[in-house]
């Protein structure tokens, strides 16, 4: 009955614009570190959003001052209909939250672990029974719920680590780096349950490095970097951003003069080109020229290793790469 | 509050007691260990001698006098001390440098006219004044304070017997009236059993302080901080938790104790209060911790403050060391320190069997109450302001 209540209070409160949390001007320093610096975001109930970019970006410290966890040195923050600070409270009734550090309790077992933090956001009894098992079953680690976490494989801490986030069916939901360190066997696992959260229609914002987490679970992305966003759109959005949509790698039996490499720059899908005359690999940047492989070979006018052409899509990280000039796993 | 919140986080704390390995080895094996030495150490029928070299000054014509003999015959019935005789302070003195004897007493030519004329007349002016000197081993804290009040003691039974002195040769503190009997006699153990107590359960800071930066570090604050539980849930379960380790200790170290041949003058009411005061002084101990634990950063920082405040505190407040071998300033000094008045407060109760009700002892759990009440109260604040 209570929870029924507290439910519709909830979902009154998400559902008055649509937006989930609206974020502006928000500006965090520490000492002379500018950690976060004028970060704008709108996100929408029901949303799946990635913040993502390299250590030490801001992503953190974002979802810290959304949560409350820190308080902003400028900027407003807005979750759920609630204003932070002074409604932080009420807040975080609607999220869940889940740190980026292993915190469960390593000398509980997990079963214990879901009771307690189920108990301090409010369930318990057999509702709160239900939950554990039903959540231990959805991240497979049934299995394992009566264990101690310490005996527990990272991937299987990381599974926790949600679950203990989770356990009370929060509305929005922050993930700061939910798959570090794990398996690809565990990813998948974590990835598919990401999923079903969107299905659920819960807010998730996801933090992490990882592009393929970002371009494969994200409806929206925000690249973020030096505490500023740098670009925000759906992950195809932002790819388009891109003058190219693959490269295409040739490792060549003979050299190439410059003169064959500025030829096929008159094909009209080739955006870019360049040789390795150490490794006699040619690379050419085209836009949607997959199809065009044969024109090329035959405007470059050399021979082809067999089985030596490799096409790479252009992705995210691609883009990150053009707007800041180093990578997103620079460290 | 939630009740609810309070006695998950309560659980937590005492599940922890029996599983973290460290928690378990640092609040109980290791205060339990320690107790089974010093009960080794300090019990049990050996009597630690003190040797005592005898120089004897007081001859005529070759032969020892009276008072002299009586007073060496004394000096030589007293269970502490060793006496041999020397012929003369030098090679008593070349003795006490190679640590060979404890110290070295030396009767004038004159003490036997002056113990006879102590007698013959009650005319202080007709006395014939003599001074027997000592000299005692200064790297040894026992020969240095022991010595002098025992040759004090064997000069006065020399002179009246042994009939008048008993009751000067009490060794105990003298208390307020109506608190302690004054023969009341304690052995080391009695002392040591109450200042262990206090000792271990004094470590509750290390482990309180270290619980607390683990969890910040392992973001098990920031999923309490995001969780509908109030600070104050939180630290009440977490305080609960920790009264029951400390009771738990205080029950098995006096186990031990017992275990070795403890004997509490107080009897079993003693015992009790004194587990009592000692569990009080836990809250001193957990609000310190969690002082600790919000201020530093890092588990090592946490544990290296907590060690050097423990060990501090538990040589000012006289928890092993008695504060009345230490200087009148360090003793004056050791008042600043709530674990004194534990201390003080477990001893009579424990060692000396006096009355929880006594003013003596109310006044000692007042004082811890009050520190304890101080010290938790900044722990809350400084954990709100950080953590809510």
């Amino acid at each position: 009955m209570h929870r029924n209540s507290l439910q519709r209070k909830k979902n009154a409160n998400l559902q008055d614009d649509g937006v989930a949390i609206r974020v502006s001007g928000l500006q965090k320093h520490f000492g002379d570190v500018r950690a976060v610096d004028g970060v704008d975001l709108e996100i929408k109930k029901g949303e799946l959003f990635g913040l993502l970019g390299p250590n030490g970006a801001g992503k953190t410290t974002t979802i810290n001052l959304i949560t409350g966890l820190l308080l902003a040195d400028n900027g407003n923050i807005c979750v759920g209909g609630f204003n932070l600070p002074k409604e932080v409270s009420r807040a975080r009734a609607l999220i869940g939250f889940c740190p980026q550090e292993i915190s469960s309790i390593p000398y509980l077992t997990g079963f214990e672990n879901a009771k307690l933090f189920g108990t301090l956001n409010g369930l318990q009894g057999p509702a709160l029974k239900e939950r554990i098992s039903q959540l231990f079953k959805d991240l497979k680690l049934e299995e394992k719920a009566r264990k101690r976490v310490a005996t527990y494989s990272g991937g299987m801490q990381r599974r926790l680590n949600i679950i203990l986030a989770i356990i009370h069916d929060p509305e929005i939901i922050f993930l700061d780096e939910p798959t570090v360190g794990l398996d690809p066997q565990s990813r998948h696992v974590v990835w598919e349950y990401i999923r079903s959260f969107k299905e659920r229609g819960k807010t998730v914002v996801l933090t992490t490095h990882y592009i393929e987490e970002a371009d494969d679970l994200c409806d929206r992305v925000a690249i973020i970097d030096q505490g500023r966003i740098i670009a925000i759109g759906t992950p195809r959005d932002l790819k388009q951003q891109l003058p190219a949509t693959e490269e295409i790698e040739f490792d060549l039996l003979n050299d190439v003069e410059p003169a064959q490499l500025e030829g096929i720059s008159s094909i009209d899908c080739v955006v870019d080109s360049h040789y390795d005359p150490g490794k006699r690999v040619v690379k050419v940047q085209t836009l949607k020229g997959i199809t065009r492989i044969n024109d090329i070979i035959n405007q470059l006018q050399v021979d082809v290793q067999p089985g030596e052409i490799h096409v790479r899509d252009f992705n995210l990280e691609d883009l990150f790469i053009q707007l800041t000039g180093h990578e997103i796993r620079a460290d | 509050m939630n009740k609810q919140n309070v006695y998950q986080i309560f659980l937590k704390e005492v599940k922890a007691l029996g599983r973290d390995k460290i928690r378990l080895f640092f609040l109980i094996f290791f205060p339990i260990m320690l107790m089974a030495i010093f009960m080794l150490a300090f019990g049990g029928s050996n009597t630690t001698k003190l040797g005592l070299a005898v120089v004897n000054l007081d001859n005529v014509a070759g032969k020892s006098g009276t008072w002299s003999t009586r007073f060496i015959g004394n000096l030589s019935a007293q269970e502490v001390l060793d006496v041999k005789i020397y012929s003369n302070n030098e090679s008593a003195q070349a003795d006490l440098q190679q640590g060979k004897i404890s110290g070295i007493v030396i009767i004038p030519q004159n003490f036997s006219a002056s113990c006879a004329s102590f007698y013959a007349t009650y005319n202080t002016s007709s006395w014939v004044n003599a001074t027997v000197q000592f000299y005692a081993d200064k790297g040894s804290a026992f020969a240095s304070q022991s010595l002098a009040p025992v040759l004090q003691q064997v000069l006065l039974s020399t002179l009246f017997g042994q009939g008048n002195v008993k009751q000067l040769s009490v060794p105990v503190q003298v208390k307020p009236a109506g608190l302690v009997s004054s023969n009341t006699q304690i052995d080391a153990r009695q002392g040591l059993v109450s200042g262990m107590l206090i000792y271990s359960v004094f470590l509750n800071v290390m482990t309180f302080s270290q619980s607390t930066v683990q969890d910040r570090e392992k973001g098990v604050l920031k999923r309490y901080q995001m969780s509908r539980a109030t600070s104050g849930d939180i630290l009440l379960g977490q305080t609960f938790g920790s009264m029951v380790t400390a009771a738990t200790q205080v029950v098995l170290l006096v186990a031990t104790g017992m275990a070795f041949g403890f004997n509490p003058v107080g009897g079993i009411g003693g015992l009790a209060s004194g587990i009592l005061v000692a569990c009080l002084f836990a809250l001193f101990a957990i609000g310190l911790g969690l002082v600790i634990g919000v201020l530093v950063k890092t588990e090592g920082a946490a544990t290296g403050a907590s060690l050097s405040i423990v060990m501090c505190v538990a040589f000012f407040s006289g928890l092993f060391i008695p504060l009345e071998i230490m200087p009148t300033s360090l003793q004056a000094a050791a008042t600043v320190f709530p674990s004194y008045y534990a201390n003080d407060a477990v001893r009579s109760l424990v060692a000396r069997g006096a009355s929880l009700l006594a003013p003596q002892i109310l006044l000692d759990i007042a004082i811890i109450f009050i520190f304890s009440g101080l010290v938790f109260i900044l722990g809350w604040l400084a954990y709100r302001r950080k953590y809510a």
